[in-house]
């Protein structure tokens, strides 16, 4: 009986441990402030950023060219098959003609957002 | 001004502009806690929300709630009547079984579905006696996962016009509700996302000022069994997941909670009769995604939809 018990606590705080690991930062990125910087105002050149917050880790370089981010290249991302790459063909496509607001924003989204916004909060303007 | 939430299992980000910054943050602060208070009111994952107690005495005796839940179950009913019963507001013990298939990632046996079918009835839902709702056959639920969101980002608008808002929007995870245009006096530009598995692009965006933009798609949640993909939009007259030939759809109306249950509506319907359905539809527009991915317009819309041709199509999935 008391082995039983033993097994079930340790059960237990591996479950909920596991669910800490998984959930661990969200409230973070979703209390994220993003903004978007006018990048009509930044110099040409390739910015540098991140973002990490538990196993949401993003690194990335962003081109800009022309006053229009060129391309966003990612250094550093979790294991997501391809979505951070998708990622960051909807902010190079959606900056081109200033998207307001789009269905479907996620969490992973918010925090691959904060990792470009880095790269280009510091860089120097026109 | 920008704000986010985790709210009603979803990101809820709210953008208010002009008006001073302090007076933005209250006003977006007030609304988080009004969507706060309706999750309360509704949530099935509670066993003491309002919505789970309807189901539980379903057969017994009517329960007393609150007017606003009132006020969406009799919107819901209307929705479900003019839908035909492709949306329809007491669809849960379907939905639950099939949730839990999808969990189990096994379709449930026909018998099963059959038993559940026929608890789905939206015109039997009794909202007759003023105050109380009562559902007549044990066994009967209600979810408002089809009606809800969108009937939150109303409120919000409600909210936002009583204090003067002139400039904003809210978006319920993917449940866009708009107040004016841009601060530059411009139309919002709203993205509608690739309607396809595990796509994050945007397929182009609609031009709107006080509008509703709701969006519906079987394709953030589905499993496959045995070589047939099994997507989460169920059609509520068969029981099963629909049998549609679209991939997703897109609605543009003045009320969210309309154009909420109207996306899942036109959604179960298919292409054609879909989109018939919402060119009959006064002041309501939509777009529809068919299974190759092309996009099918309403005429109300043509002239307010940008396609983002530099997008790369992706192959699509059979339903």
């Amino acid at each position: 009986m008391r082995i039983v018990l033993i097994i079930v606590v340790v059960l237990v705080v591996i479950v909920l441990l596991g669910l800490f690991a998984v959930t661990r930062g969200m409230k973070e990125i979703k209390n994220l402030t993003i903004e978007a910087p006018d990048v009509s105002q930044i110099k040409d050149g390739v910015y540098e950023g991140g973002y990490k917050k538990t196993r949401w880790n993003y690194g990335v370089k962003v081109t800009v060219k022309g006053g229009r981010i060129a391309d966003i290249e990612v250094t550093q991302k979790p294991d997501d098959g391809d979505f951070t790459a998708k990622a960051a063909q909807k902010i190079v496509d959606a900056q081109s003609v200033q998207i307001d607001t789009v269905s479907g924003a996620s969490i992973n989204t918010r925090a691959f957002q904060k990792a470009v916004e880095t790269a280009l909060k510091d860089a120097p303007r026109k | 001004m920008e704000r986010s939430d985790l709210l009603m299992g979803t990101v809820v980000d709210q953008r208010i502009y002009g008006g001073g910054l302090i007076r933005s943050r209250r006003i977006a602060a007030k609304v988080a806690r009004e969507i706060d208070r309706l999750e309360k009111l509704w949530s099935v994952f509670r066993d003491e929300s309002e919505i789970s107690r309807i189901g539980q005495a379903a057969g017994g005796r009517p329960v007393k709630v609150h007017s606003d839940t009132l006020k969406v179950l009799q919107r819901a009913k209307e929705l479900s009547r003019k839908c035909g019963g492709r949306f329809d507001i007491t669809a849960a013990p379907l939905t639950e079984l099939w949730r839990k298939a999808t969990m189990e990632g096994v379709p449930p046996a026909a018998e099963a579905i059959a038993l559940q079918l026929a608890l789905v009835d939206w015109n039997s839902l009794d909202l007759d006696r003023p105050g109380y709702v009562y559902l007549p056959r044990k066994g009967q639920r209600i979810d408002l996962g089809g009606i809800g969101k969108g009937f939150a980002a109303d409120r919000a608008e409600e909210i936002y016009r009583r204090n003067g808002v002139s400039s904003g929007l809210i978006n319920l995870g993917g449940n866009v509700m708009t107040i004016g245009g841009r601060k530059d006096g411009g139309p919002w530009r709203v993205g509608i996302r690739y309607p396809d598995v595990g796509h994050t692009a945007l397929a182009g965006y609609v031009e709107v000022r006080d509008a509703a933009v709701v969006s519906s798609g079987g394709y953030e949640h589905y499993f496959d069994y045995h070589g047939t993909r099994y997507h989460h939009i169920l059609d509520p007259t068969t029981g099963q997941p629909a049998a549609t030939n679209v991939l997703g759809v897109s609605v543009v109306a003045s009320s969210a909670t309309d154009a909420d249950a109207l996306a899942t509506a036109v959604f179960v319907m298919g292409l054609k009769a879909g989109l018939e359905f919402l060119e009959q539809l006064p002041k309501v527009e939509g777009l529809i995604f068919d299974r190759s991915g092309e996009i099918h317009l309403t005429t109300g819309l043509q002239g307010s939809f940008f396609s983002l041709d530099t997008i790369e199509r992706y192959p699509t999935f059979q339903v």
